[in-house]
C-alpha cells in the first residue's frame, strides 16, 4: 500500500514563519497512546495535535509523566501510538511497515538524554558515528570515513574519533549522540532531556552545537524538556504538555510574556530566581500536590484538581485548544487573559524587565 | 551572625589514592555553617562539593585520605570511628540524596523504614516509632499520610519519595540537614514545593540547611550564603544577595551566564567559556586559567589565595571581574 497524506485538517499557521507557504514538516494529529496494565489504561498521550514547520524548533515543555516523552517515541513509531496520524514529509509513518517505515525515518532522528545508555561502551566514537552510515548501507568505506570526519568536526569531537565512551565525558558522550543523529542528514531531530543531565557549562555548549547545527543546515527539532527557560531558550513555538494533553501552544516570547494556562503561569513561577518567583517571594505561587494518576484522569480539563481557578464547567466539559491571539492557543475555559483577571498577578507583570 | 559555628571545616583535604596517579578531590576547604543558616555549596560535577560533605559524614571509601578538621559542635568528625560516627549521623547531620529511588529499600514499606530511621536513634517500641512515622510524613505534607505508610517506594511519585528521604533525615531531628542535588531530579514544580518545604522545616526546627547544587540559580534563589567550588578549592563565597550583581569571580560569572533564562531572546547563543575542569594532575596556577577569559601570567604563575576582600566576600583571583559586570 502506498503512504499517501490523507487530507487534514489544518493547523493555524505561526504567522511569523517566513516558510509558511512551505507545507509543515511534522504533522500530528489526534495522537493517542495508551498502555494496558494491571491496574488499568495508562493514558499517557490524549488527543495531541501540533505541526513542526520546516527551519522551526518546537519546545514542549512538561513535568515527569506528562506523557512527553511517551509522545516522542509514538512519532517515531517506536512503540506505535494507539491512534492518530504522524504525518512527516506528507507521509502518515503509522500505515508504514518494516522496510518503508525505516527509510520514512531516515530524515527523523532522535537524542536522548544519558548519552552513556545510547552508546556501546565498547564501540570507538569513529565506529559509533558510522553506525547509522552503515545500518542505512550509506556510500563506500571511503565515502564513510570521510562523512564521519565530517560529523565529528561539526560536533567539535575530531581528535576523539579513538577513544572509547568511558574515555569521554557527559557532555561530549552526547555530543556522539548528537553526530549519531546527523549522520543521516536528517530533516528532524527530537531531543528527548538532551541535554537535562549535563552541567550547566556544559549544557550551555551543546545547546549552542544545537544552534549552529540548525542555522547550518536548515534542520527543525522538536526540543522536549521539563525546564521552561530551556526550552524557551532553543524554541520558536513552545507546547506545554499536562497529563497527556496540550494545554497552550504559542510563539515562546508570547507563552512566556503573556501566558494564558494557569499551570503555564504555574510553570514559570517555579522557574528559581526567576522574576516571578522573586516577587513572590517563595510563598504562594506553586501548585499544590501531585499531577493527577493517568489511569483515572480527572474528568473536564485535566488540570481542574491542581487549578486555583477551577469551576465547575472544568469538570463537567473539556476545554479544547482555541486561538485568543495570533498563533496561539489555550485549552481552558478561563484563560488568563488580561483584561479579564483584574486580581490576577499575570495582568501587571506584562513588560517588567526581569533580570 | 556572632554566634558558634554548628559546624566548623578547616582546611578539608580529600585525596584518593589508587592506581595511578593520587587525585585532589578536596584541596583544602574551609567554611562555617549556623544555626538557622541556609549555606550553598555550587560546582560542576567533580568540583569535589560532595565529596567535601561526604567526608564530613564519613561516607567515603577508604580509598579516600581525609585530612583537616570538620567540628559539629566543638567534636571532631574527621577521624573518628564508625561507631562514634554513627552517634553523630542522624541526630547532629543527616543527608538526603539526589536519588531517592535509590536511597530507599524497594521492599519495605515506606512506614517502616521511617519508623527503622527513628529506632536506630532512640529508645521507643515499635509502636511509638511508627506514629513517628506517620508524624514525619504529615510534617513533610504528605497527603494521607498513614495510607502512604503502608506503601511501598515504587507506589510513590518522585517529589513523594524524596518527601520520605527527607522525612527520614528529619527522623532524629538532626542539627544540620544536607540536601546534595535532592532537587535535581525533581519537576521545576516539585523543586519548587521540596525547596519551600526545606526552608518552612528549617525555620520550625531551628536547623541549619546545606545546599549542595550544580545550579547557582537555585542556590541563589534560596540559600543565605553560596561558596562556588572549582576543581576542588572555594573560588568564591558571598551572601546569596550579594553574589547578584557583584559576582568577582570569572567562573562564578561564566556559571551564571550559562543559565538559560526565560528572559533571553530565542536562539541566542549563551555565553560559554571551553574546556573542561582539570582531572588528575592540577595545573601550577590558578586551576581555572586554562578556561579563563581573563587569564594572564600571573594566573599562570601562582594560584590565588582565597582572601576576604570585601567585607563577607571572599574570592580566588588575581584579575578579579568588576562589580555589576556580572
Amino acid at each position: 500500500m502506498t503512504a499517501e497524506a490523507s487530507p487534514l485538517p489544518q493547523a493555524a499557521r505561526p504567522a511569523a514563519l517566513p516558510e509558511a507557504a512551505k507545507p509543515a514538516l511534522l504533522q500530528i494529529r489526534d495522537l493517542v497512546r495508551e498502555f494496558r496494565t494491571r491496574t488499568g489504561t495508562v493514558h499517557a498521550v490524549s488527543g495531541v495535535s501540533f505541526d513542526v514547520w520546516p527551519g522551526e524548533t518546537l519546545g514542549i515543555v512538561g513535568e515527569t509523566g506528562s506523557g512527553k516523552s511517551t509522545l516522542a517515541r509514538s512519532i517515531l513509531q517506536a512503540p506505535r501510538p494507539t491512534a492518530g496520524a504522524v504525518v512527516f514529509r506528507g507521509t502518515d509513518l503509522v500505515t508504514l511497515r518494516g522496510a518503508r517505515l525505516l527509510q520514512a525515518r531516515r530524515q527523523l532522528q532522535m537524542v536522548f538524554q544519558d548519552p552513556f545508555g545510547s552508546l556501546d561502551p565498547k564501540w570507538r566514537v569513529r565506529d559509533l558515528v558510522a553506525e547509522p552510515l552503515v545500518a542505512y548501507k550509506t556510500g563506500d568505506r571511503n565515502a564513510r570515513r570521510q562523512r564521519v570526519g565530517e560529523l565529528l568536526e561539526m560536533v567539535g569531537l575530531a581528535q576523539h574519533g579513538g577513544r572509547r565512551p568511558r574515555e569521554l565525558s557527559g557532555g561530549q558522550a552526547q555530543r556522539v549522540a548528537i553526530a549519531r543523529a546527523l549522520a543521516l542528514s536528517p530533516a528532524l531531530i527530537i531531543c528527548d532531556e538532551a541535554v537535562s543531565s549535563l552541567d550547566v557549562l556544559i549544557q550551555a555548549q551543546v545547546l549552542n552545537l544545537f544552534e549552529r547545527l540548525r542555522a547550518e543546515l536548515g534542520l527543525s527539532y522538536l526540543f522536549i524538556a521539563h525546564d521552561l527557560a530551556l526550552v524557551k531558550q532553543v524554541s520558536d513555538r513552545v507546547a506545554v504538555m499536562h497529563l497527556g494533553k496540550l494545554c497552550e501552544v504559542g510563539p515562546g516570547e508570547a507563552v512566556y510574556r503573556q501566558p494564558l494556562h494557569p499551570y503555564t503561569r504555574a510553570l514559570l513561577d517555579s522557574v528559581p530566581g526567576s522574576a516571578q518567583a522573586q516577587a513572590q517571594a517563595r510563598a504562594t505561587a506553586t501548585i499544590r500536590g501531585e499531577p493527577p494518576s493517568p489511569v483515572h484522569p480527572p474528568s473536564g480539563c485535566r488540570f481542574r484538581t491542581r487549578c486555583p481557578r477551577a469551576a465547575q464547567r472544568c469538570a463537567d466539559e473539556e476545554p479544547g485548544l482555541r486561538e485568543l491571539a495570533t498563533g496561539h492557543s489555550v485549552a481552558c475555559h478561563f484563560p488568563l487573559v488580561p483584561m479579564a483577571c483584574t486580581p490576577d498577578r499575570s495582568a501587571e507583570k506584562i513588560g517588567e524587565t526581569p533580570r | 551572625m556572632k554566634a558558634e559555628a554548628l559546624l566548623q571545616v578547616q582546611d578539608l583535604r580529600v585525596t584518593f589514592t589508587g592506581r595511578g596517579q593520587p587525585v585532589h578531590a578536596v584541596d583544602g576547604v574551609s567554611y562555617r555553617v549556623y544555626a538557622g543558616q541556609t549555606l550553598a555549596i555550587v560546582g560542576e560535577s567533580g568540583s569535589g562539593k560532595t565529596v567535601s560533605c561526604r567526608a564530613v559524614m564519613g561516607l567515603l571509601p577508604p580509598s579516600a585520605m581525609v585530612t583537616g578538621s570538620a567540628r559539629i559542635q566543638g567534636t571532631e568528625l574527621i577521624g573518628l570511628s564508625d561507631d562514634r560516627l554513627r552517634e553523630h549521623r542522624g541526630t547532629d547531620v543527616a543527608m538526603v540524596f539526589q536519588d531517592p529511588a535509590r536511597s530507599l529499600n524497594p521492599t519495605m514499606r515506606v512506614g517502616a523504614q521511617i519508623a527503622e530511621a527513628v529506632r536506630s536513634h532512640r529508645p521507643v517500641s515499635k509502636a511509638q516509632a511508627r506514629q513517628q512515622a506517620v508524624d514525619l510524613l504529615r510534617l513533610v505534607h504528605m497527603a494521607l499520610p498513614e495510607r502512604r505508610c503502608a506503601e511501598y517506594p515504587h507506589q510513590l511519585s518522585g517529589g513523594m519519595r524524596q518527601r520520605v528521604m527527607i522525612a527520614i533525615a528529619l527522623a532524629c531531628r538532626p542539627r544540620l540537614l544536607i540536601a546534595d542535588e535532592a532537587t535535581t531530579a525533581l519537576d521545576v514544580t516539585t523543586q519548587a514545593q521540596i525547596m519551600e518545604l526545606l526552608l518552612e522545616l528549617q525555620a520550625e526546627l531551628g536547623m541549619a540547611l546545606m545546599l549542595i547544587s550544580h545550579d547557582l540559580g537555585l542556590a541563589a534563589a534560596y540559600a543565605d550564603e553560596v561558596i562556588v567550588m572549582y576543581a576542588g578549592r572555594i573560588v568564591e563565597q558571598a551572601p546569596a544577595a550579594r553574589l547578584f550583581g557583584h559576582v568577582r569571580m570569572p567562573y562564578t560569572q561564566a556559571l551564571f551566564e550559562a543559565i538559560p533564562r526565560l528572559e533571553r531572546p530565542a536562539h541566542s547563543l549563551l555565553p560559554v567559556i571551553g574546556g573542561q575542569p582539570p582531572d588528575g594532575a592540577m595545573p601550577t596556577g590558578c586551576s581555572f586559567a586554562p578556561r579563563c577569559r581573563r587569564a594572564a601570567d600571573d594566573c599562570r604563575a601562582a594560584a590565588p589565595p582565597l582572601a576576604e576582600h570585601e567585607p563577607g566576600h571572599r574570592w580566588a583571583c588575581w584579575h578579579p571581574v568588576k562589580p555589576g559586570a556580572a
